[in-house]
């Protein structure tokens, strides 16, 4: 084995508290050799992130150090005043941050940030700064970077920014690379050509790698080695391949499980829902009419949902010699079968979410007709689009945003009802322990607020509240991408057993073909407001025509 | 209608979530982290006081305090007269006190107007945007190109009745652009929130998307800014009335007390300065009390 550069022992960092110390992380030991990469793997809260700021000196005020020993190059960096890890931090262990958008300083040019890294580290003067920080923006894969020296942050993509951010941690040829989530925030492909970069890098320098990260395939795809943590202990250690063939810790077991990346065929679904609840289609309290009302669209013969030639293009400011305006979809046409799951996959700014909010009437299109059931929805407008509410709803990316703090999960549940004025309070109060019962939340979440559920409840909430009024179509914009992945796991299980049990439709959106692939029929693959490749999941899976949906199938960690 | 049963194994369910954080004890120990600041301690005691001042002043000071005693006029501060008299023999102690009943008042009514008007107004400004933020906010930048003294002075002779319900008037509408201005930027990012355009997809309609999501979610800050608001109008409103305006001697008031002193200067200086500091303290201690609100709420973002 490679001789060992930094070497952990023991270590434990604790975070003051009013309730008393929590244990971020508790005697994690493992080691970073020369030129190797160590991938650090754990849920949201499981103290991977505490352990790389810990390496760097980095943690925040309320963290101790409370034991161990972070041996680096033969010194005990643990307890190291903050004068002295000044020397250590940039110049000898450098950390590539997770979020590109916020990292860079908005008003300074990408050159003069990393001409600052430069000077800062001893490793050029006034003079040389210029030329070596053209060959640092160079060696992190920017394509012109004398261009890119001279531009501001908010003129880059968050792919050119990251790299920019690689540029400053690679300014003074440090020995050790921490980088924490370096492709979470950025786009499948885009991600693929971040990761091979950096790997590249290390692998010609002989650099240690801490990527820290929350995707295994990630992690089994870039690693010689994988530690798997959870609340605070390393649960696995090893080379990447037994971890991922002979996983001896239960937990890695259920993360590879859930790593939608990682199966090879689609899961079966776990959870079966027995009963339906009654009602009508957009009135819960309704009683059930024996054949369908012909207002929501005859019967299950008529598709839930029928898009065509949709197009939505955004003024742009006035410039001189430019494009008035931008398409953001062009001519996006797709049918969703009742009780059947259209995914629409892209990265972003193919135009995914405006689609939805097309389809969702928040948003005016600029050409092509939607049509729920028979009705053609595309110009409703006031009392008509309101009542339009009722058979479409809504599961947004971010539980975290979606869910008003101020109101409890039953007031968030029955919102809609509310709005409508369905039902007594009594009746509503029932449909929500109803709801929250569907989504198995245990009936004490009613009285909470948002604040004190994880992600995952929240979502749960989410879905609830989507599904209150009985809707025909539910449209999911990234339902999953803000969770962690086992919790990925159980949410995309929940959705495939709620439609099998209620008959809802689905229009799922997202980035990532290996979430889509387990839930939805059919997909669509959108690129630069174009919907390039549509047909049903497996076979866009075996064989895929455009190269968009190629590129985007090989960018799938852990799929090599 | 059937309560769906959901065969989940039992390692699927959530466990159930800690307990609820909203108890008196947790109440009482965020009270006792109030309370380890001495400084904070003592604005809190400040403003009990003068509180206690405005509503039953008979408890601080008992007697008339506009009984006159010109046998005792232009008494230095003694026990018997711990603010010492004026020159008509009044104890300067008790006028104080029962000043606080004009004051406050006035300055509450100020507080109310200012961020009634302006929560309403940047909430319209900030719901509606386009022409109707247009307007209001050029209105509320007019508001703020005038001095907000200058304004109180010019409201305050219009309205000119001479008492201190016009002081406190003229101090509120000057004070509504800074709050209309913070409403309309609360407003602004809640709108753009996950559960606004959620609550509007689950049928909401404008009025209950306003009064129930935007608006309870925005209106933090400005409950901070009461406070602030609250020191700055007890200033602006025994400015007015060292003026002239608003209450008439012989009825104390804060602003006038420090005026009637000012002829004393030199020979008595307590019958301006004590008033006068009442009124520092007082605007002192609301100011550290909205900062310590501030922080909570930094803290538990």
């Amino acid at each position: 084995m490679s001789p060992r550069l930094l070497e952990v022992e023991d270590l434990a960092v604790h975070y003051r508290a009013r309730r008393g110390p929590v244990r971020a992380v508790e005697a994690a030991s493992f080691a970073v050799g020369e030129g190797e990469t160590v991938a650090i793997v754990g849920e949201s809260g499981s103290g991977k992130s505490t352990t790389a700021y810990a390496l760097l000196g980095l943690l925040p005020k309320s963290a101790r150090v409370i034991r161990g020993r972070i041996g680096f190059d033969g010194r005990d960096l643990a307890g190291l005043p903050e004068r002295r890890w000044r020397e250590v931090r940039g110049r000898e262990i450098a950390l590539i941050p997770q979020d590109p958008g916020t990292s860079l300083n908005p008003v300074q040019r990408i050159g003069a940030q990393v001409a600052e890294a430069l000077r800062l580290s001893g490793g050029a003067d006034r003079r040389t700064a210029r030329a070596r920080t053209l060959e640092l923006l160079a060696d992190a894969g920017l394509p012109d970077p004398a261009v890119q020296a001279r531009q501001y942050p908010s003129q880059l993509s968050g792919g050119m920014r990251q790299r920019a951010l690689i540029a400053i941690a690679i300014a003074a040829r440090p020995r050790l690379i921490v980088a924490d989530e370096p492709t979470s925030a950025l786009d499948v492909t885009v991600q693929r050509r971040i990761l091979d970069h950096i790997g590249a890098l290390v692998r010609e320098s002989g650099t240690g790698l801490l990527l820290i990260t929350h995707d295994l395939g990630v992690a089994a795809e870039r690693a010689d080695r994988v530690l798997v943590m959870r609340s605070g202990a390393i649960v696995e250690q090893g080379t990447a391949g037994e971890v991922l063939s002979d996983p001896r810790d239960p937990y890695t077991r259920s993360l590879i499980d859930a790593a939608p990346g990682l199966a090879k065929t689609p899961r079966p679904h776990r959870v079966r829902l027995t009963a339906v609840p009654g009602g009508a289609p957009g009135d819960p309290f309704a009683e059930p009419r024996p054949a369908r009302p012909p207002e929501t669209g005859g019967g299950p013969d008529v598709p839930v949902l029928r898009v065509e030639e949709l197009v939505k293009e955004f003024r742009l400011p006035r410039a001189a010699g430019r494009a008035t305006a931008i398409r953001a979809v062009d001519g996006v046409s797709f049918t969703i079968p009742r009780g059947r799951t259209y995914g629409l996959v892209g990265e972003s700014g193919s135009g995914k979410s405006t689609t939805a909010r097309l389809i969702l009437r928040l948003a005016d299109p600029t050409g092509g007709r939607v049509l729920l059931g028979e009705e053609d929805i595309t110009g409703t407008r006031g009392a008509a689009q309101r009542l339009l509410r009722r058979r479409m709803q809504i599961v947004q990316q971010n539980p975290f945003a979606s869910l008003d703090p101020r109101r409890s999960v039953e007031q968030i549940v029955t919102d809609p009802l509310t709005s409508f004025g369905l039902g007594s309070r009594a009746q509503r109060r029932a449909r929500a322990r109803e709801l929250v019962d569907l989504v198995a939340l245990p009936a004490s979440v009613l009285g909470r607020r948002p604040a004190e559920l994880s992600g995952g409840q929240r979502q749960r909430v989410a879905i609830a509240r989507a599904l209150v009024l009985n809707p025909e179509l539910v449209v999911c914009d990234e339902p999953v991408s803000a969770l962690d992945v086992s919790v990925q796991a159980q949410i995309l299980d929940l959705l495939a057993a709620l439609q099998a049990g209620l008959g809802v439709s689905y229009l799922f959106i997202s980035h990532d073909l290996a979430v889509v692939r387990h839930i939805a029929d059919e997909v669509g693959v959108l690129h630069r407001g174009r919907l390039v490749e549509s047909g049903p999941t497996e076979e866009i899976f075996a064989a895929a025509r455009h190269g968009h949906t190629r590129e985007l199938l090989d960018a799938i960690p852990g799929r090599r | 209608m059937s309560v769906t049963d959901v065969a989940l194994p039992a390692g699927e369910r959530f466990p159930e979530p800690g307990p609820a954080p909203r108890t008196v004890g947790a109440l009482l120990r965020s009270l006792a982290h109030l309370l380890r600041d001495p400084g904070l301690a003592l604005a809190l005691l400040w403003v009990g006081l003068v509180v206690v001042a405005a509503v039953a002043p008979a408890l601080l000071a008992p007697g008339d305090p506009l009984a006159v005693d010109t046998a005792a006029h232009l008494h230095a501060p003694s026990p018997g007269h711990p603010f010492g008299t004026d020159r008509l023999g009044r104890d300067l102690f008790a006028e104080t006190v029962h000043g606080t009943g004009r004051t406050l008042p006035a300055a509450a009514l100020a507080t109310a107007i200012g961020l009634g008007a302006g929560t309403v107004l940047g909430l319209l400004a900030g719901f509606l945007r386009g022409a109707a933020d247009l307007v209001i906010m050029r209105l509320v930048d007019v508001l703020l190109a005038i001095p907000g003294l200058l304004l109180a002075l010019m409201l305050v002779s219009v309205l000119g009745r001479g008492d201190t319900v016009d002081v406190g008037i003229a101090i509120g509408v000057a004070a509504v652009a800074g709050t209309a201005r913070v409403m309309r930027a609360e407003v602004l990012r809640v709108s753009e929130s996950g559960f606004v355009e959620a609550a509007r997809t689950g049928g909401a309609r404008w009025t209950r998307v306003i009064l129930r999501h935007v608006l309870p979610n925005s209106m933090g800050p400005v409950w901070v800014l009461t406070l602030l608001l609250f020191g700055e109008a007890i200033l602006g409103v025994t400015t007015l009335s060292f003026l002239g305006f608003g209450a008439q001697p012989p009825t104390p008031e804060w602003g006038s007390l420090v005026s009637s002193g000012r002829d004393f200067l030199g020979s008595a200086w307590w019958l301006s300065i004590l008033p006068g500091t009442v009124v520092a303290l007082t605007v002192l201690a609301a100011n550290r009390v909205s900062r310590a609100f501030d922080g909570e709420r930094t803290e538990r973002r």
